[in-house]
Parts: structure tokens; C-alpha cells; sequence
């Protein structure tokens, strides 16, 4: 079946928020994740 | 099959947030600290310059003129975060203004002066010894990142003996003169202590880029100093 234009659209969109909060998630914990100053 | 099909693109799109946290910590942090440099070159320079009364000023007929130095007490008014002096090494374009405190926040608006211990500065992020400022005898002693937040010091292994810092106080103008470099591990009490007495600037930050697990450390000792 083919998907509409809308429905890929959509599911990129999930996509890319998922990939934004990772990096969200990342960047807030960042002071744990990387060395103190480096 | 379904499964498989939506963890796979799953996992690409967290790989492309792992991404772009990398990128948001090797450019973005960039931004970040400009912005603060901005900042605190427009509160350095809208400061008053210090001139010292010529009962207070020992360089007046002395036929040996002593380099201007700080207010007494002059940590006192100082706090985290504070713009300090403006440090430039021309042969690695480095020009950054040197915040009070080393702290994590601190170093990121720009290079940090270390600070003795006193009321909002702790260990490990401060030196039981006396703080010591441009001009005056002992080491004064600026920290900085290698990598990230606009990594002042990234160049700081091409700095050779002989290259000259120059050091803009509100009390004074310094050149110090580059005589050795070394890496030593994190913490090297050595670091901070000056051995003749003599008034030097040493710069320590991280090594090898992008670790902690060593101190890249430049020495320099007070060639030049005029008034402001």
C-alpha cells in the first residue's frame, strides 16, 4: 500500500523529535556525562 | 518484522541526537561563550583605571621603578565570575578576558584566574595559598578549556619559550615572557607555587584535547610593566 506524502511527514517528524530529545537529554546531563573543564 | 523495522530507524534517530550533542558541544558551547566575552569586554572596559597616589606609588623616583600592582585587598571586591584582566598570546591569536574563580561556570565565559579560599570560592575550584595578581610576586595562575566553550586555549601546545603574553590590568599593562612548558598530571602542587619568588603567569589547561587526564602547563615570567 502506498503511504501518502502526509503520513511520511508525519512519521519523520517522530522521528526527528526523538533524535532532538535524545540530544536535549544529553546536553542536560552533560556535567555527568563529560569531564569537569576539559 | 515491524519491530525490527521501527528500532532500527529508532536507533538512527538517537544516534543523530548523540550527534547532535556533539556538535552542540564543540560549536554550539562557542556561542555561549562569545556572547559572555561581549559581555564582560563592555564591564572591563567601562571600569575606572586604577592609578595609584604617588605616596602609594613606590615606582615614583625609585631608581629601581617596581611593576604597578593591585589595590590591597583587592580579591576582596572580587566576585566568580568577574572580568579580572584581558589576556592576549599574539603568536597563537589568542585575546580573551580572564574571569575571577575556576569553577565550571566560570571557565565558561573564558579563562579563569584562580582564586584563593574564601566565602564563594571552595576547594577544589580555589588554592589555600595567597591569590596572586599581574604585577605582583608568585604565580599568577589562569585556567582555561582546551576543547569546548570556546576553547581559549586549543593552541596552547604551539606556545614556544620566548612567545610573549600580554596582560591588561585596570591597575596596569604587563608583558610576561614564555620560559618553559611541560605536562604534568591533574593536581601537581608544584603548579601553583612560584620557586625564586619571581613574578610569573602560568597558564595550565587540559591535555591531551579532549581529556582531563593531564595538565598541559605554560610558564611566563614579568618582562615589561607600565601603568594604566
Amino acid at each position: 500500500m502506498k503511504r501518502t506524502w502526509k503520513s511520511r511527514l508525519g512519521e519523520f517528524a517522530i522521528w526527528a523529535a526523538v533524535a532532538i530529545a535524545t540530544a536535549l537529554i544529553m546536553i542536560f546531563f552533560s556535567e555527568e556525562l563529560l569531564p569537569n573543564n576539559f | 518484522m515491524r519491530f525490527l523495522h521501527n528500532f532500527g530507524k529508532f536507533l538512527i534517530s538517537v544516534g543523530v541526537g548523540i550527534l547532535l550533542f556533539v556538535l552542540w558541544t564543540l560549536k554550539g558551547t562557542d556561542i555561549y561563550t562569545h556572547n559572555q566575552q561581549r559581555h564582560l569586554e563592555a564591564e572591563f572596559d567601562a571600569l575606572p583605571r586604577l592609578t595609584l597616589a604617588p605616596e602609594e606609588d613606590a615606582s615614583v623616583d625609585d631608581p629601581d621603578p617596581k611593576p604597578p600592582k593591585p589595590p590591597v585587598n583587592f580579591e576582596d571586591d572580587l566576585k566568580a565570575g568577574d572580568p579580572v584582566f584581558r589576556m592576549a598570546i599574539p603568536s597563537i591569536d589568542v585575546e580573551d578576558m580572564v574571569v575571577e574563580g575556576v569553577g565550571v561556570d566560570d571557565l565558561r565565559k573564558g579563562p579563569g584566574h584562580y582564586p584563593s579560599c574564601r566565602p564563594e570560592f571552595e576547594k577544589p575550584w580555589c588554592t589555600d595559598f595567597e591569590e596572586v595578581f599581574p604585577g605582583e610576586k608568585g604565580r599568577v595562575i589562569v585556567s582555561g578549556h582546551r576543547t569546548t566553550y570556546g576553547a581559549p586555549f586549543w593552541g596552547l601546545d604551539k606556545v614556544k619559550n620566548g612567545d610573549v603574553i600580554n596582560v591588561e590590568t585596570l591597575w596596569g599593562r604587563y608583558e610576561y615572557t614564555v620560559f618553559k612548558k611541560e605536562v604534568v598530571e591533574p593536581d601537581t602542587p608544584t603548579v601553583v607555587v612560584s620557586i625564586d619568588d619571581a613574578a610569573e603567569l602560568v597558564i595550565t589547561t587540559c591535555n591531551p584535547r579532549f581529556s582531563a587526564s593531564e595538565r598541559l602547563v605554560v610558564y611566563a615570567r614579568l618582562s615589561e610593566a607600565r601603568p594604566a
